[in-house]
C-alpha cells in the first residue's frame, strides 16, 4: 500500500515535471500598423493642452518656402541641405568677417543632423524645430590640406548627402576625384576655414578630421536660431540642386 | 448548439476584422492555450501631435491620441497585452525642447507602456536632466550595456523587468548603441558601453533558466543593420550570435519594415525581429500562444 502510494506520487511528480513547462507553441504576426486619424480622447487632450498652448508661440509665419524641400531627394547633396548649408554659410561668414576679419572657406554639416522635411508654403518656427532641434552651435576651424582630403574620403564612404557650402566634389569612376573650394582648385598644402557645429567639431558622426584643428573659433550662435532670423528677413526662400558634390557614373 | 456557438465566435472575429487564426482547429476548444500580445513603438522622437493634412509624406499620420486609442482597442480584444518601446523617445519637435520629455513620459504612462530602453537621444540634456525627468514614467527604461555605476543614472535604470501576464513570464531587457560619435562627450561621461553580445548571453541564459521565463525580449537601439559595414553591431548580428531571444524589438536606423522579420540564432532556432521606422507612425503587433500541452508544443509553428 504504501509502496503504491510512492508510486502514485513519483508519478504524478514525473506527469507534472514534464508538462508543466509553458512554451510558446505559436506566434501570429501581421502587417506593422499605420497609426492615423482618430477619434477624440479627452483624457489626454486634457494632458497635452497645457504644453501645447505653450508652444503656440512657434506657429507664427515667419516666410514662405518656394518648394517642397528635403534631405533625401538626391544623391550627394539635397534641396534641403543645400539650403540649409548656404544660409548657414553666408549669416556666419558675415559674423566671421565682422568679428575676425576672416573669411569661411566651406561648410560641411551631417545629413543626420536635418531631421524634417520643408514644406510648401508658409514656414513656422515650429517647422525649424523640427528640421533642426538640436542645441548644436555654430563652430569654426581651420584645417589642413590634408584633413580635408580625410573629410573628401568620408563623404565618398559615408555616400550621404551631408549638407555642405563652397565644397565642390566630383567623384569620377577612374578613382580620381576633383575638388574645389569656393570655386578655386583645392590645393593640399594650403589651410582651409570650415564652418560646422560643434557637435561635429567634437568627433560627432565619426568626423574625426575635426578634432584638434589648428585654429577654432566656438560662436555662440545656434544653427536654428540663425536659419530663422534669416528666413524672417527674406520673402522667400528657395532650395535647389546644382551638382555641388557628384559621383560620375 | 455547440457548432452556432463556434460560428457565431467567427463571424464576431470577423466584424472586427481580427485575425485570430487558432479559431479554425481544435485548439479553440483547449483552454490551456493563452495568447500575449506585443505592441511596439520605436523613435518616435517626441511627435506627440500627428503630421498636418497637408504634409506630402504622412498626412495625419502618427499622433499620440490615435495611438493610445489604437493600443486600447487591441487591449480590449486581448487584455494580456504588454507594450514596449525601444528607445529615442526624446528629441525632434519642440515639445522636448521646451519640456525636457516630461510630456513625452507621461503620456507613455497613461498609455501603458510597460518598459522602454535608452536610445542615444534620451541623452540630448545630459544625465543629470534625464534622471529627474524620468521621475514623470510609471515604467522603466531598461538598458544591460552600459556602465552607469557613479553616473546620475545610476540605480534609476534596470538591465531588464520580468512581467506576470495571465500566468506567463516574459523577461524584457534593453540594449543600448555605442555612444561615442553620436552624442557630445560631457553628456555620457562615465558610461562605458559594453558587448552586447556577451551581455544578451547573460542575461538571457539568467531570464530563461533562473528565472524560467516563458517568453524573452530584447528592446534593443542597436539598429537594424548597416549597409556601409555589415560587421557593425545591429540586431541581425545579435539574433544570429545568441540563444534563447525569442524577439527582438529594434530602433535607431528608422528602418520601416513592412512586417517583422524571421532570423536563425546560434542553435538554429527563430528569433523575430521587427522595428516601425519613426515618429510614432506605425505600431507593431506580435500574439504569441503559449500551451503547457505538450502535444502542442511538437508542433510549434511560426508564421511570419
Amino acid at each position: 500500500m504504501k509502496f503504491n502510494l510512492f508510486v502514485l506520487i513519483l508519478t504524478f511528480l514525473c506527469f507534472s515535471c514534464t508538462n508543466n513547462k509553458t512554451s510558446i507553441i505559436k506566434v501570429s504576426t501581421e502587417k506593422n500598423i499605420k497609426i492615423k486619424d482618430s477619434i477624440n480622447n479627452n483624457e489626454l487632450e486634457l494632458i497635452i493642452d497645457p504644453y501645447r498652448k505653450e508652444i503656440k508661440t512657434l506657429e507664427k509665419v515667419i516666410g514662405y518656402s518656394k518648394g517642397f524641400y528635403s534631405i533625401r531627394d538626391s544623391e550627394l547633396e539635397s534641396t534641403l541641405g543645400n539650403l540649409i548649408a548656404d544660409i548657414l554659410y553666408k549669416q556666419i561668414n558675415t559674423e566671421f568677417k565682422k568679428t575676425e576679419s576672416k573669411e569661411l572657406d566651406f561648410a560641411l554639416f551631417n545629413f543626420g543632423g536635418i531631421r524634417g522635411t520643408l514644406n510648401k508654403g508658409k514656414i513656422t518656427q515650429h517647422d525649424l524645430f523640427t528640421i533642426m532641434p538640436w542645441k548644436n552651435s555654430a563652430t569654426i576651424v581651420q584645417i589642413s590640406g590634408k584633413k580635408v582630403l580625410e573629410l573628401v574620403k568620408y563623404i565618398d564612404s559615408e555616400n550621404l548627402a551631408h549638407p555642405s557650402a563652397g565644397l565642390e566634389i566630383v567623384f569620377k569612376n577612374n578613382d580620381t576625384t576633383e575638388i574645389k573650394i569656393k570655386q578655386k582648385r583645392f590645393d593640399v598644402s594650403k589651410n582651409y576655414y570650415v564652418l560646422t557645429s560643434n557637435f561635429l567639431q567634437e568627433g560627432g558622426d565619426k568626423m574625426v578630421f575635426f578634432a584638434n584643428p589648428i585654429e577654432l573659433y566656438s560662436l555662440d550662435l545656434n544653427l536654428r536660431e540663425v536659419l530663422i532670423k534669416y528666413i524672417q528677413s527674406k520673402k522667400e526662400i528657395i532650395g535647389k540642386l546644382d551638382n555641388r558634390i557628384i559621383r560620375l557614373k | 448548439m455547440k457548432r452556432r456557438h463556434f460560428l457565431k465566435k467567427i463571424k464576431f472575429s470577423s466584424i472586427y476584422g481580427l485575425t485570430l487564426p487558432y479559431f479554425i482547429n481544435d485548439d479553440y476548444f483547449d483552454n490551456s492555450l493563452k495568447k500575449i500580445t506585443i505592441l511596439h513603438t520605436n523613435d518616435v522622437h517626441s511627435h506627440i501631435d500627428p503630421f498636418p493634412k497637408n504634409d506630402p509624406l504622412n498626412p495625419n499620420g502618427g499622433g499620440v491620441i490615435a495611438r493610445a486609442n489604437l493600443i486600447n482597442l487591441i487591449k480590449k480584444d486581448n487584455p494580456h497585452t504588454l507594450v514596449l518601446d525601444a528607445g529615442d523617445v526624446f528629441q525632434g519637435t519642440p515639445y522636448f525642447n521646451f519640456f525636457g520629455g516630461e510630456l513625452e513620459l507621461k503620456l507613455m504612462s497613461k498609455m501603458g507602456y510597460n518598459a522602454s530602453t535608452l536610445g542615444n537621444h534620451e541623452f540630448d540634456n545630459g544625465m543629470e536632466k534625464l534622471s529627474k525627468v524620468l521621475k514623470h514614467a510609471n515604467f522603466s527604461f531598461l538598458n544591460s550595456n552600459y556602465t552607469l555605476k557613479n553616473t546620475p543614472l545610476e540605480n534609476k535604470i534596470k538591465s531588464h523587468e520580468i512581467f506576470n501576464i495571465n500566468g506567463i513570464k516574459i523577461g524584457v531587457f534593453g540594449l543600448g548603441i555605442e555612444l561615442e560619435g553620436l552624442v557630445e562627450k560631457k553628456l555620457y561621461k562615465g558610461v562605458k558601453y559594453l558587448n552586447p553580445i556577451e551581455i544578451s548571453k547573460d542575461i538571457s541564459d539568467d531570464l530563461k533558466y533562473n528565472h524560467n521565463c516563458d517568453l524573452i525580449i530584447c528592446l534593443s537601439h542597436l539598429g537594424f543593420s548597416y549597409s556601409k559595414d555589415k560587421n557593425i553591431m545591429c540586431d541581425l548580428i545579435l539574433a544570429k550570435q545568441t540563444k534563447n531571444i525569442d524577439l527582438i524589438i529594434g530602433g535607431h536606423t528608422h528602418t520601416f519594415l513592412d512586417e517583422p522579420i524571421k532570423v536563425k540564432n546560434l542553435e538554429n532556432k527563430d528569433v523575430i525581429i521587427n522595428q516601425v521606422g519613426c515618429f510614432g507612425i506605425n505600431l507593431g503587433k506580435i500574439d504569441f500562444y503559449f500551451s503547457e500541452n505538450k502535444k502542442h508544443q511538437e508542433g510549434m509553428s511560426i508564421d511570419v
